[in-house]
């Protein structure tokens, strides 16, 4: 139904619509519509029934993508990988069918990083075209996998990524990768690139402006602020996104800031891993785990439906840890059968206490492991590498600091 | 015989619904509580091109500052994807459409038109065609409108330091209804009919803003030498101006034109920079000295067979050429037609002369620019000139402070229009079309005739309710107070008290005062109390709970009365009613007064 039956897209034709003759180009069919732009550039969709198509003028073909693509950019020393798995950051709209297709084509940053071309040789690949919803475990080892491969060859990763589960990522490629010897970056846009005022393109000049620092970890890149002109580099395993559309969405939860840019400076933290000699790479994660939020309405049977199948079960308790005591009996159960419950909490700011109030010594008692101030997300991606390698000290593991994923200190940090 | 002269106008009203894509309100102080900066870059459009006016725009590259004040949201800020559209706003726009006579389009696709020089957060403006094929009557006979949009107002530019662009968000989103006629125009008064009946007929929809520059028109004139746009152009005399200002200055340019191709026209590898930085650093030109010390460059060069076109007599090709470097905010630019001068010597002329090589009939310009500047304008000054030269005159032009037209940008063409991708077309019910074509039926003349004998109101008072984009408010006001007493509170008492006093009331503070006042059970009288107390800076909170609103009950009156002719003898009905007034800030009726009065004295 994209409408070849009438014309090509791009073909220019006469129309005649209520008794008025049009000079228009063809766009696409949509349903009983037809799609039209007029010269003046608006489009117009008229319906099937009352829509003659005169003649052809003019065949498809000057109304064609024009744009050049560049595939690698730079002459200088330090190489840089630049991966795509699709979402809106590398990628261009096909108005014709409304779809979005990614790109490897570099051409829109050239502008921006000119100061810094005789410094790096930016490659550009697409690896994956897949909106960051429907990713699962097997594409993050897949996509974990190309990244190694590149890492082996080249200085630094960049990886473009949908917004939506690029904390997910993150935290997985963290845990995947115990060595690295150069920074892995995600980064991604809240505003597609298909707009002027795309963050698109800035991220992705902060992010290849990182990778050419002495950084071992694993890091999203984004704005830090509603402004253009300040980015932020977040280790992956503290990284979350607070906010369905700003710029600014992701934060470092309490901890995690890399560093920060600033009118194209690069600033780093103290606080940073710095590169291994050499890279060590597990593809091994144990996809049996889950996230349950804990709510008023939850029940025994509720948990245990959720449990069924799995052997890791992150709770999302509520404040400092506690669920009902409703549920602690099948806890117990659960556990005693080999299962593992570990605690994080809803408030994601702040540190998770089972000592305090006697529902968290009773939930201790039943068998759940807490996980002082660790992210839900990144303990459910931590659970599945842990599982995958060291089954028999899940709870030693999942409660020492591998990445960064425990902040030791509660600092004072800012908003929440 | 000047070529005839073709004339198309779009008018632009805003609409006080409330904005078009997010819930924020139309009104709102700029006091703004913080400032956001971006940059912008063109994208690629539907159709695979890169817009030539946006192009344009990214090699000037500036960084935008925007101010948000109270009636923002993050839809302004870009931070969020648009809301729905405004349905009152599309509704309006389609009694306004068939109020033109034209067709209204049953699904309507918003699209992006890419405008980036900042005035719009996203890099686009988001514009709808709702309606084609329209046409009105005029004393110069039948003016085609070509189509009527509804798109979101842009944001206000506060300052431009060319490199650095501050504009106030306030104004983004406000709904916008841009009306374009054919070029059927025939002269600039006519403009001027045209402007003033399409500008009438949003207004009696009741629902146009009421702001300095709520309605404002673009020109689009072409004396064959290509279509100019011409700008932001917000007083309706001023169309006059702005279209007696371009063909003057087009006419110009084709005497300047022909003078230069009788000498043996434009030779285009005759324009390159040299540097004379060094030659001219001691000279006594302040624009000189100053330009290098702020480490700028001094450039020279030869302008082929343009001596005296520059600046002489009527001609005025060297003011073409400084437009243009304003663009690119450079401001420090000289030419061989106005020196000796600005502090450089006769003898600095004539080494200048000598070093850009040139002939009896050549000019020389210097540019005072940054390395950067000055090789951008080695390309755009001499392919401005040559386009000049060629009279091929098309571009956007705005109307300048100083009653005349001036340079904007190239035109943008179609390349710059792609669907907003995070909006279903919207599909017009029914009822929705039929209640706009009712509306249409009655032509703007006789809608005001006809609002006069509904509300028992003179022709005059519904007329000047309604080009003063005060018909939303009286009607409001009459659902629930006297029509006349709604008209003279609107266009007599209240601009009375606000000119004594100094202060405004808005119109959304006078709907609160009046339903308050209406909920405590009074009348005129009070709201007339009332009024001078809000003037006087209380709230309707205040207000409504003070004494000074209620109105003397006739006990009242009288044992005044009785008090006052006590103490002296009142000679008539004036002196009467002004001691009243000096014993008492609540209000009465002067002629119940005068009634107990007489009553008494009997």
């Amino acid at each position: 139904m994209d409408g070849k039956e009438f014309a090509e897209f791009g073909s220019r034709l006469r129309i005649e619509h209520e008794g008025q003759t049009l000079d228009v180009t063809f766009i696409k069919r949509d349903g009983e519509e037809l799609v039209f732009k007029l010269t003046s550039g608006y489009n117009v969709r008229f319906s099937l029934k009352t829509v003659k198509i005169l003649e052809e003028l003019e065949k498809s073909g000057s109304f064609r993508n024009k744009s050049i693509d560049i595939a690698t950019l730079g002459t200088g020393s330090r190489r840089i990988s630049l991966l795509s798995t699709g979402g809106t950051i590398a990628s261009k709209v096909d108005y014709a069918t409304g779809a979005v297709k990614p790109t490897e084509d570099l051409s829109f940053i050239l502008d921006s990083i000119k100061d810094i071309q005789d410094r790096m040789t930016l490659s550009a690949k697409i690896i994956d075209s897949i909106l960051s919803e429907n990713m699962q475990p097997e594409n993050w080892i897949r996509n974990a996998r190309l990244v190694s491969k590149a890492l082996d060859h080249e200085d630094a990763v960049v990886l473009l990524h949908g917004t939506d589960t690029m904390s997910y990522t993150a935290s997985a490629l963290s845990f995947m990768f115990e060595k690295q010897k150069g920074p892995i970056i995600l980064t991604g846009s809240q505003r597609s690139s298909d707009r002027p005022s795309s963050d698109a393109f800035e991220n992705i000049e902060a992010s290849i402006r990182f990778s050419l620092e002495d950084i071992g970890e694993v890091g999203i890149c984004m704005h830090s602020s509603i402004s253009d002109g300040r980015s932020t580099l977040i280790r992956g395993v503290r990284a979350r996104k607070m906010h369905t559309t700003r710029r600014d969405a992701f934060r470092a939860i309490e901890s995690g800031n890399i560093g920060t840019i600033s009118d194209r400076k690069v600033s780093l933290s103290n606080d940073i891993k710095r590169p291994d000699e050499e890279n060590a790479f597990s593809d091994k994660l144990d996809t049996a785990a889950g996230i349950y939020y804990f709510n008023p309405l939850s029940s025994a049977e509720d948990l245990e439906a959720f449990s069924r199948g799995k052997k890791a079960i992150v709770i999302m308790a509520t404040g400092l840890g506690h669920v009902s005591e409703r549920l602690l009996p099948k806890i117990r159960e659960l556990t005693d059968e080999g299962k593992h419950f570990v605690i994080t909490s809803q408030c994601l700011y702040g540190r998770v206490d089972l000592e305090v109030y006697a529902s968290g010594r009773k939930l201790l008692a039943a068998g759940a492991t807490p996980l002082e101030n660790m992210l839900p997300e990144t303990a459910l991606a931590k659970s599945m590498y842990v599982l995958a390698h060291y089954p028999d000290e899940f709870g030693r593991w999942m409660t020492t600091n591998l990445r960064g994923e425990i902040a030791e200190r509660s600092l004072i940090g800012g908003e929440f | 015989m000047p070529n005839p002269v073709m004339i198309g106008l779009e008018v632009h009203v805003q609409l006080n619904t409330g904005k078009l894509f997010c819930r924020c309100p139309v009104e709102g102080s700029d006091e703004g509580s913080f400032e956001l900066s971006r940059r912008l870059k063109p994208t690629v459009g539907e159709a695979g091109g890169v817009d030539r006016a946006a192009r344009y725009e990214e090699e000037r590259d500036r960084s935008f500052t925007y101010l948000c004040p109270e009636n923002t949201c993050l839809v302004e800020y870009d931070e969020e994807p648009p809301r729905s559209i405004n349905r009152e706003a599309l509704n309006v726009s389609l009694k306004v459409a068939a109020s033109l006579g034209c067709t209204i389009l049953p699904v309507i696709e918003c699209m992006r038109k890419i405008v980036i020089d900042g005035s719009n957060t996203s890099g686009f403006q988001r514009t709808s065609l709702v309606a084609v094929n329209g046409s009105i009557q005029t004393s110069r006979g039948r003016v085609g409108i070509t189509s009527v949009c509804l798109e979101e107002d842009s944001a206000r530019k506060l300052s431009d330091g060319g490199d650095q662009v501050h504009y106030s968000l306030g104004r983004l989103g406000i709904p916008l209804i841009e009306i374009t006629t054919d070029p059927d125009i025939v002269d600039q008064d006519h403009a001027v009919e045209v402007a003033r009946k399409i500008g009438l007929t949003a207004m009696t929809t009741g629902m146009t803003r009421r702001d300095s520059d709520s309605i404002r028109q673009d020109v689009n004139l072409s004396m064959g030498h290509g279509r100019v746009e011409i700008k932001g152009i917000s007083r309706i005399s001023q169309i006059k101006d702005a279209i007696e200002s371009e063909t003057e200055r087009q006419m110009m340019l084709e005497r300047v034109a022909s003078t230069v191709e009788k000498r043996g026209g434009l030779s285009s590898k005759g324009f390159h920079f040299v540097d004379v930085s060094e030659y001219l650093r001691e000279s006594g030109s302040t624009m000189i000295s100053g330009g290098i010390r702020e480490g700028k460059h001094v450039y020279l060069s030869r302008l082929n067979n343009m001596s005296g076109v520059l600046k002489s007599g009527d001609m005025r090709l060297g003011r073409e050429i400084a437009d243009l470097t304003k663009v690119f905010a450079v401001q420090g630019i000289m030419h061989s037609d106005e020196l000796p001068g600005y502090g450089l010597s006769g003898k600095e002329v004539r080494e200048l002369f000598k070093r850009a090589e040139c002939g009896d009939l050549d000019a020389f310009m210097i540019v005072i620019a940054s390395k950067a500047k000055a090789s951008l304008l080695e390309k755009e000054i001499p392919s401005r000139i040559e386009h000049i030269l060629a009279l091929r005159l098309d571009e956007t032009r705005y109307f300048s402070d100083q009653g005349r037209t001036a340079f904007l940008r190239p035109l943008p063409g179609a390349e710059r229009m792609y669907p907003e991708t995070d909006l279903e077309p919207f599909r017009l019910s029914k009822e929705e079309i039929s209640s706009a074509l009712d509306f249409g039926k009655l032509p703007a003349e006789d809608r005001i005739k006809k609002l006069a004998s509904d509300y028992n109101i003179s022709q005059q008072d519904a007329s000047t309710l309604v080009t003063e984009s005060k018909l939303g408010l009286f009607v409001s006001l009459s659902s629930v107070l006297n029509a006349r007493y709604s008209a003279r509170l609107i266009l007599q008492r209240l601009p009375e008290l606000e000119k004594k006093s100094g202060n405004k009331v808005s119109e959304e503070e006078l709907r609160r005062l009046v339903a308050a006042i209406k909920e405590r059970g009074l009348g005129e009288l009070s709201l007339d109390a009332s009024l001078d107390l809000l003037l006087k800076g209380l709230s309707i909170e205040e207000i409504t709970r003070s004494p000074d609103i209620e109105p003397l009950s006739k006990e009242e009156l009288a044992a005044i009365i009785n008090e006052i002719s006590r103490i002296q003898k009142q000679n008539n009905a004036g002196e009467m009613i002004a001691s009243v007034k000096k014993r008492t800030s609540r209000p009465f009726d002067p002629k119940k007064l005068i009634e107990i009065a007489e009553s008494i004295k009997k």
